[in-house]
């Protein structure tokens, strides 16, 4: 039958019974939007992952490492924020997915597609950061997230062990000039005392001023320091969220220390 | 003297024309869609068989969904393409669709291969000359029959369907240095399955 005209008619025949129109040139335009659209909000949410994760990668404790770990590998891996590189690489995926279902995409192999794409987000991500989008994320996603301390960004759970050592909180009240109280992650009150720190810091200690401290537990919820480092870094948003609780008491002094947390 | 118009029939007077050129006639009428058939029904039904080892009335079954796609997506084509690609593309895409539903079934038809085609294949993969036509094609048609399919569709459109390696990525979709491994390890899996046929005989 193929070789005959009846084949040739037949498919005219149906055409014309089933009424069959080619689709509007709009339609497969519409489709193409779509899928660039698409690609394109992948690759500013993959760019703003990035951001973020050079915040992290770039305020992580590198001066401190060998305390927090023992090696630079084993802190590295500590301390990678995995959530955002799995964040990253979904939308990598997507981009990768979009591209390849664009008129020309297939004629792009994997290869070129994942080091453009992956460029493109380190050079956006770079401006994101600079304008600060990575802090912001951070701090806010620390501020309203539940999950933030065990999923987002659990390193800051490293600075939440005084047991061995570490521990991380904000100053609520001064007792004198060698000692002053904490909050810590839990909500736990510590006093602290800063008598032996080997490095004293040139800046004043105030309340509401978040801070991350080395040294050892010498009594109940009493906490003598070696290092005291201010903390301005990724997990501000969790510290400012206890604050919140903490400074209820007085609508005054939360004001003022908030304001003191915006401007560093 | 009186002059009358008279209409030429679509049927007859697109037969000059590239395929381009019917495709936007096609669009303002579909009685010029008939040349894109006339012009690709063999080619694509031994595309068809080709690659997917079904027998003869279901390639129609398959040719024929694949006209009423290219007739309904004639707006998508894009000129950067040529359109015997574009075509090829859809009905490779067909094939694809309808894979499990082949593969499910027993293969019925046989591989058909001209003379010259042989001496294509035969003088591309340096095949061995002292055997007898019949037998040469009767090999070169059991292995292109029994080779995984995604191989098996790069040699066919290289050496049965004569097409470039770009006109082979855009038909398959994939870039044109994957075309070329393709190919490289096509022919390294053809000319291990011919020896063993050799072997055999």
């Amino acid at each position: 039958m193929i070789k005959d005209d009846k084949f040739d008619s037949s498919i005219l025949d149906t055409i014309k019974e089933k009424n069959l129109k080619p689709k509007s040139k709009w339609t497969f335009l519409l489709k193409d939007y779509v899928v660039w659209a698409l690609g394109v909000v992948s690759l500013l949410l993959g760019s703003i992952a990035m951001s973020v994760i050079i915040y992290l990668v770039k305020n992580n404790d590198w001066d401190i490492y060998t305390e927090l770990s023992g090696s630079l590998a084993e802190f590295v891996l500590l301390t990678m924020p995995y959530f955002w590189i799995v964040f990253l690489i979904i939308f990598l995926l997507v981009i990768n997915y979009n591209i390849k279902h664009t008129k020309k995409g297939y004629k792009l192999s994997l290869p070129i597609i994942f080091s453009a794409s992956i460029s493109i987000s380190i050079f956006l991500g770079a401006l994101l950061f600079n304008a600060g989008l990575g802090r912001a994320i951070d701090d806010v996603l620390g501020e309203n997230v539940s999950f933030y301390d065990t999923i987002i960004n659990p390193r800051v759970r490293i600075w939440n062990n005084p047991e061995s050592g570490r521990l991380m909180g904000m100053i609520v009240e001064k007792v004198s000039d060698s000692e002053f109280y904490l909050v810590d992650l839990k909500d736990g009150r510590w006093l602290i005392n800063i008598d032996n720190v080997k490095t004293p810091l040139d800046a004043e200690l105030d309340c509401g001023c978040p801070v991350k401290l080395t040294g050892a537990i010498e009594g109940a919820n009493y906490f003598v320091v070696e290092q005291i480092f201010i903390h301005n870094g990724p997990g501000r948003g969790i510290l400012r969220h206890h604050l919140n609780g903490q400074a209820s008491t007085s609508v005054e002094r939360h004001r003022r220390i908030m304001d003191m947390m915006n401007n560093q | 003297m009186i002059l009358t118009k008279t209409r030429i029939h679509p049927s007859e007077a697109g037969e000059d024309k590239t395929d381009e050129e019917i495709v936007k006639l096609s669009l303002a009428d579909q009685e010029y869609f008939l040349h894109i058939i006339k012009r690709y029904k063999l080619k694509l039904y031994r595309y068809v068989l080709r690659i997917s080892n079904i027998d003869p009335e279901e390639a129609e079954d398959i040719l024929q969904e694949v006209f009423m796609k290219v007739y309904q997506n004639l707006n998508d084509f894009d000129d950067s393409l040529k359109f015997s690609s574009w075509i090829y593309r859809i009905t490779h895409n067909q094939v694809i669709s309808n894979f499990r539903k082949i593969t499910a079934r027993p293969q019925k038809a046989g591989f058909d291969i001209d003379d010259e085609l042989i001496k294509n294949i035969a003088s591309e993969f340096n095949l061995v000359d002292n055997l007898d036509a019949k037998i040469l094609q009767k090999n070169i048609a059991k292995v292109i029959e029994n080779m995984n399919v995604k191989y098996r569709e790069v040699l066919v459109l290289k050496f049965l369907e004569e097409k470039s390696y770009n006109e082979i990525s855009d038909i398959i979709k994939k870039p044109t240095g994957t075309v070329g491994s393709l190919m490289n390890r096509a022919k390294k899996e053809f000319r291990e399955e011919f020896l063993k046929q050799n072997v055999k005989i």
